[in-house]
């Protein structure tokens, strides 16, 4: 009789070790295939090729035509400067992104896009492009947040902020999250003034939200409920998430740090 | 001031504990198991590139149709149904070459041939049943669950199959 545990050791020889996974191809898909009726897996996949050969193409040839990203896997690829951006995130975060994969994830207007990649520990890691910051000129390496943190249905932070205006003394905050839900559309949530904001979700359910900050906001802390909602408008998720904790040590402020991961008090 | 401070670079992104776990209990699934659900489909379908997008399509559903799994399996075992449900129907519509499971192929047969030569010799419940157990890595009981047979007949089956690889790996041995 064949010895069961040397039969396993022969399988696991020649099982293939490669990891091919997405997971945000598996989101995507289940926020397309309630719209389409039975097509070919392996039709679509070629679709989805010729897609990112489309969109390659698109931008090579310099149109100017901005595509819309819906995907965290055929985004529009972010450009070099962005992933040299995020190569130059310090490795000893413990996180590591994966810039060859970086992609545009979200817009606020024209001024203010967000870029994502995964991170090799199976988060993301953001970075942004603002009137203050260019990427291809400040390499801080954006943020990465940490698997756990990723697979939570609601994750918003700052990712960036600009330095106060001298006549206002308003500063601009980027304010970015995703919602897990692959159905989501849009997401609202009110300021730290109580204006109301709303977002519609870009490539991964991604959003990016540029806010004007008084530096010495009645509240200190701001920690708004974020509501995730589809297409019909229905709510689909809920988080109150601390995004700017005051800073108790100064008399004005928000305690913030470089590079992340953080992970501020949930309430 | 720290907030000026900060403006030259800051990043930080926060998260709150889950109003749907379960879709972070797929995620962590197919981050687990990808590997094991694709070894096993390119075994049965002979394709690396369909076995990839069954497993893609099936934690999709799964991720859809959340909501309809009642627990009365494990997660994983909902899954794998999804998958060979999905497998079937898009073998029947799509005509992915599902028949080639009766020539199948292991993922990396040159660093085993004997043992590929082998595994081609097998019934096709035969080999079902072999790739859950050790490509997939699953319990008899799993097994069961997946395949919607008794958990004796999993024994069964295993080790019919067993007795039939211990047979032609001898044969191949002995001839070299």
């Amino acid at each position: 009789m064949i010895n069961e545990e040397h039969l396993a050791e022969r399988f696991a020889a020649v099982a293939s070790t490669d990891d091919d996974s997405d997971w945000t191809d598996v989101c995507h898909r289940a926020r397309n295939d309630r719209r389409r009726s039975t097509v070919s897996l392996v039709k679509s996949r070629t679709r989805r090729q010729l897609a990112v050969a489309l969109l390659v193409a698109v931008a090579m040839i310099g149109t100017g035509v901005t595509v819309a990203a819906t995907d965290w896997g055929i985004g529009e690829p972010a450009p070099r400067a962005v992933e040299r951006d995020f190569a130059a995130y310090p490795s000893e975060v413990g996180l590591e992104p994966m810039p060859e994969g970086a992609f545009l994830a979200a817009r606020d207007g024209a001024d203010y896009a967000l870029y994502a990649t995964q991170n090799r520990q199976g988060g993301y890691c953001l970075t942004v492009r603002a009137p203050w910051r260019d990427p291809a000129k400040l390499r801080g390496g954006g943020t990465c947040v940490t698997r756990d943190d990723a697979g939570e249905p609601i994750a918003v932070g700052v990712v960036a902020a600009g330095a106060s205006e001298p006549t206002t003394g308003l500063a601009t905050h980027l304010v970015a999250g995703r919602v897990l839900d692959p159905r989501a559309e849009r997401i609202r949530f009110t300021t730290i003034e109580g204006d109301e904001v709303e977002r519609r979700l870009g490539a991964a359910g991604f959003f990016l939200a540029a806010l004007q900050v008084a530096p010495c906001p009645p509240n200190q802390s701001w920690n708004p409920v974020f509501l995730a909602f589809d297409a019909e408008g229905q709510e689909l998720a809920r988080a109150r998430i601390t995004v700017m904790a005051a800073d108790r040590t100064a008399g004005c402020g928000f305690e913030v740090s470089p590079h992340g991961p953080y992970k501020f008090d949930k309430q | 001031m720290r907030l000026l401070r900060a403006a030259k670079e800051i990043g930080a992104l926060y998260p709150l504990t889950g109003v749907d776990d379960r879709s972070g209990d797929l995620e962590r699934l197919y981050r687990e198991r990808y590997v094991a659900f694709r070894n096993t489909f390119t075994t049965i379908t002979g394709s690396a590139d369909a076995a990839h997008d069954i497993v893609q399509e099936a934690f999709a559903r799964a991720l859809r149709e959340r909501g309809k799994f009642r627990g009365d399996s494990s997660l994983e075992t909902w899954v794998w149904r999804i998958a060979f449900r999905v497998a079937s129907s898009d073998t029947r519509d799509e005509q992915i070459e599902w028949q080639r499971a009766l020539d199948p192929v292991v993922p990396e047969p040159t660093r085993d041939p004997r043992l590929a030569d082998a595994v081609r010799t097998l019934a096709p419940r035969q080999r079902m049943v072999v790739f859950l157990r050790y490509f997939a890595d699953l319990s008899y009981t799993e097994i069961a669950a997946v395949c919607g047979i008794a958990e004796g007949t999993v024994a069964a089956t295993l080790s019919q199959a067993h007795r039939t690889l211990a047979t032609q790996l001898q044969e191949e041995e002995a001839c070299t």
